[in-house]
């Protein structure tokens, strides 16, 4: 009797254990990410923490938010959040700030404790005379007021570029940028732009409505590869397309972009 | 009563007798016209009258006795692994084996076929068989090249015997050192040969060295072998070849390295009395490496390392039944496993290396079934059938190329399986004793190569072009027929050929407008496509006739060849018709030899391929050679002249019209004990 009851008991000990292992995978979802930046939203009573895939460079980025109710420290999964990369620049004492593109939170409804969103940042920002801070209006679920909280972040210059910036024979700007897998490969690989206009100093639209064709070419030799499939758009100003690499090396993917008649003409490299 | 009962077993004796006597002529006879045998005299002297045609001196190198056989070319890019061509069938479309064993060249630009890894001193004969006849040893569309390799001789009257020779090309400054030696015991015997040579760039007609034409190797082999009694033995067979520094002119590259190791073991039963009365068993190993270099080009704008290899391990098994009546089978069963693989890196200056996968990781698994029947009709006639039915797969094997052709639109997740069909049947008609007819058809498939299936932009200078694979190739499908008469008596043979293909679903490169080259200059991008069909046909003489009491020997041959495909443009790669004719003395320790090689204009070209009309010419080569004979040995002096008249001249297959050699003088000296 005695013996049946120490394997219930291991066995108990077992199961607990697998379930434990199988709750800690499935609940962090914070896993791989690494925390950029932290704040209090004052006035939400919410503690606001920005969290990315990678380090932050020029370009589109990937970012996920993080909100914490600052009292009991349990997060908070629904809300309403702004997003908006601020630029502030100190240039021998004159005071300039701009914004970039960027993409709000899809849902109030955090997925997995995470609102996930995005930006392209257009220029490097560390310390000193050009600041990035990441601003953030969050309303929770229930309040009537929204709080700001501004992240201070430091941005590095990508290389090779992942965002350009264009303008057209009207003299509107356009922020152009490409993101690729992280780990690009021989063979077929997904490509995708992002096209905002620039409004004001502040404000940056997405555009719908270019049609995009892409030419890769690896300098060196000056050939392409076959079969790539253009980017489309899809929502947001992003378009997403099919880039195929024959070979590793490096790379350029020419871009034109056309509307109403006009072309415009960009490229990204890229070195696997 | 009696005296009838008592004659049947005679009359039946006798007839059995004459019948056994007259199946061995014949089977002589089939042999000489199913397939032509070039016997090569190594330590020992062959005896056959027309080695000395083919084999005009011990310094010859495999391409050089390729080139006299009739119904053979060669593809010529360099001076060593030219690519032989059976009555305009090449690459994919012959089969060529090592002793019956499958190997596979491990270069992307079909600079080391599989000749390339064997020398004259480690073969015993080279055995070529046009169309389907010698589908026993694989499926095949336009014939198989059988390299015998010479075994070790059991003779304990001769406990060591061999040959050491020594000699050297002056139109390339080229030295030859070959050694073979045979050791034997009473049940045992072991046989060990080795050559090494090297030569400078060769001067050709014009008096002008040909820059990247030299080359340097070195082939060891070992064979032994043990008798368990009478009718059984074993044997063991090591083949080593390094060949390093090989020139190409007609190619951007040059070889680095070609190295090859075969290995094999078998087992045979002879004259057995039981229901299997023959047999043979055999397993093999081989493995090439192969890197090509471009490292001592000038002005090269971009260096690239382009390795690759290619490993293969099988086995047969094959026997002889007891003759049943008036038939005698023959079955054989084989399997093997090839992997091969090729790679490229690219430097560029100032930027990051790139690579991809020339050949990406093809495996391919064949295993086939091969039937014989010799039906012995009567006296004068006889039919042969031959059946083979291969299981071939073919599986890419590595991500990166399956991802490589998903750029190309192709699903190559799943491997390619065929079953690939040949039948051949031949009838033997001895019209009298100096006539024979021999009449031979069949229909055969071959599988697409692995550079057909899955190359990825492999560049061709010939045409300009980077190459393709398409791994929706069906099978190449040949009708091949030929008609052969022999006339033959004690002193002259003369043997007449026609022969003629239908080749559909004939696999060639196709320009694909919408793909953009790779190589830097290239003209376009071609890929491998099947074309409804293709003719091939032509004609045939071989000429031998011993006179003044065999002190002359006279060898002429002949070949022509026409090919087109279905829209009747010329096919690239078809030899015009050329004519080799040598007459050769022989008195006592003396012989002299005068040849004469004449190929007419070719204009019967394909432009698409980039090929050229090739003038025709005329060459003229004068041998000799004196023997010492001494007690225990025989010291033979050698010496000639190639090209005597110093002649500027290209064979239609030579890539690039390279000039060939030019006035080429050649002593040696062969030490036999």
């Amino acid at each position: 009797m005695k013996k049946l009851y120490t394997i219930v008991f291991l066995l108990s000990i077992f199961a607990a254990c697998k379930k434990d292992s199988n709750n800690t995978i499935s609940t962090d979802p914070k896993e791989g990410l690494i925390k950029i930046s932290e704040g209090y939203a004052l006035g939400a009573a919410t503690r606001v923490e920005l969290w990315s895939q990678t380090t932050i460079t020029t370009g589109y980025n990937q970012l996920f938010l993080a909100l914490y109710d600052s009292l009991s420290n349990q997060p908070v999964t629904k809300a309403v959040i702004q997003v908006l990369p601020v630029m502030d620049m100190d240039m021998n004492g004159m005071k300039m700030s701009h914004a970039a593109p960027s993409f709000q939170p899809e849902s109030n409804q955090a997925e997995n404790t995470l609102f996930p969103c995005a930006a392209v940042f257009t220029m490097p920002g560390t310390a000193g005379q050009s600041k990035w801070s990441f601003k953030v209006t969050v309303k929770k679920e229930g309040q009537n007021v929204s709080a700001i909280v501004l992240l201070p972040l430091e941005v590095k210059a990508a290389l090779p570029a992942r965002v350009k910036m264009i303008s057209t024979a009207d003299g509107t700007k356009l922020v152009v940028s490409c993101f690729f897998p992280a780990n690009p490969k021989i063979g077929i690989n997904e490509v995708e732009l992002s096209i905002h206009r620039q409004q004001d100093k502040m404000t940056f639209l997405p555009i719908d409505d270019y049609a995009v064709s892409m030419t890769p070419e690896m300098p060196a030799m000056g050939h392409g590869s076959p079969n790539n499939i253009n980017p489309v758009f899809t929502k947001n100003g992003r378009y997403k397309g099919k880039v195929n690499f024959t070979m590793s090396g490096e790379w350029r993917i020419n871009f034109g972009l056309t509307k109403g008649g006009q072309n415009l003409n960009t490229f990204f490299d890229l070195t696997f | 009563m009696d005296i009838y009962f008592k004659s049947v077993p005679v009359v039946f004796l006798l007839l059995s007798g004459s019948l056994a006597i007259a199946q061995t002529k014949q089977d002589s006879v089939i042999k000489e016209l199913a397939l032509k045998e070039v016997q090569i005299h190594t330590s020992r002297k062959s005896k056959h009258p027309r080695t000395a045609f083919y084999q005009s001196s011990m310094l010859s190198g495999i391409d050089d006795i390729l080139a006299k056989v009739e119904g053979l070319s060669l593809i010529k890019r360099g001076p060593l692994g030219m690519e032989p061509v059976l009555r305009g069938f090449s690459g994919g479309q012959v089969n060529v084996v090592i002793d019956g064993m499958k190997i596979f060249g491990a270069c992307t630009d079909k600079m080391d076929p599989a000749t390339i890894y064997t020398e004259p001193v480690n073969l015993k004969s080279i055995e070529v068989r046009n169309g389907g006849e010698g589908m026993a040893m694989g499926a095949t569309v336009g014939g198989t090249l059988n390299l015998k390799l010479a075994d070790a001789v059991i003779d304990s009257n001769v406990r060591l015997s061999g040959s050491m020779a020594s000699g050297y090309y002056s139109a390339a400054a080229a030295v030859q050192n070959v050694l073979a030696m045979n050791y034997s015991a009473k049940s045992w015997a072991v046989r060990v040969s080795g050559v090494y040579r090297k030569a400078g760039d060769y001067k050709d007609g014009l008096g002008q060295k040909i820059a990247f034409s030299q080359y340097e190797k070195v082939n060891t082999s070992v064979s032994g072998k043990y008798l368990f009694h009478k009718n059984s033995l074993i044997k063991a067979d090591f083949l080593l070849d390094d060949g390093w520094n090989i020139g190409f002119p007609a190619l951007p590259m040059d070889v680095g390295y070609a190295k090859a190791r075969i290995a094999s073991l078998s087992y045979e039963l002879k004259e057995q009395t039981g229901f299997v009365q023959e047999m043979e068993a055999k397993v093999y190993a081989n493995s090439v490496r192969h890197a090509m270099d471009d490292t001592r080009r000038p002005a090269v704008t971009m260096h690239m390392d382009m390795p690759g290899e290619s490993h293969t391990l099988g086995a047969f098994f094959q026997f002889r039944l007891k003759p049943q009546g008036k038939q005698v089978w023959k079955l054989k069963t084989d399997f093997y496993y090839n992997s091969v693989k090729a790679d490229m890196t690219m430097y560029p200056q100032g930027a990051a290396a790139m690579y991809m996968k020339t050949w990406p990781e093809n495996h391919q698994m064949v295993a086939g079934l091969f039937l014989e029947d010799g039906i012995f009709l009567n006296n004068e006639s006889r039919l042969d059938l031959k059946l083979r039915l291969e299981m071939a797969s073919s599986k890419l094997a590595d991500q990166m190329g399956q991802n490589q052709f998903a750029v190309l639109g192709y699903d190559v997740h799943q491997p390619i399986n065929r079953v690939l069909k040949n039948l051949n049947v031949s009838y033997t008609r001895f019209l009298s004793p100096l006539f024979t007819a021999y009449l031979s058809g069949g229909f055969n498939e071959r599988s697409p190569t692995t550079s057909e299936r899955f190359g990825f932009y492999l560049f061709n200078r010939m045409d300009n072009h980077d190459y393709v694979g398409n791994p929706l190739l069906k099978n190449e499908q040949a009708w091949n027929g030929e008609l052969n008469l022999l006339f033959s008596t004690k002193d002259l043979s003369w043997k007449l050929t026609a022969f003629g293909s239908l080749v559909q679903h004939y696999i060639i490169g196709k320009t694909q407008s919408e793909l953009s080259v790779m190589t830097t200059g290239a003209a376009g991008v071609r890929a491998y496509k099947n074309i409804p069909s293709a003719r091939l046909f032509g004609a045939e003489s071989s000429f031998n006739y011993e006179f003044f009491n065999r002190h002359f020997v006279l060898n002429n041959t002949w070949k022509w060849l026409h090919g087109e495909d279905h829209q009747h443009n010329p096919l690239p790669l078809i030899s015009p018709i050329k004519t080799i004719t040598s007459l050769r003395f022989l008195h006592r320790h003396l012989f002299l030899q005068a040849e004469n090689e004449i190929s007419l204009r070719q204009n019967q070209v394909n432009l698409d391929f980039g090929e050229k009309t090739t003038q025709g010419y005329t060459v003229f080569n004068l041998r000799s050679g004196y023997s010492f004979v001494m007690k225990r040995s025989q010291l033979n002096f050698s010496a000639g002249i190639e090209n005597l008249f110093d002649k500027a001249y290209a064979e239609h297959l030579d890539w690039g019209s390279i000039l060939r050699p030019g006035r080429n003088m050649y002593g040696m000296l062969t030490l036999k004990f």
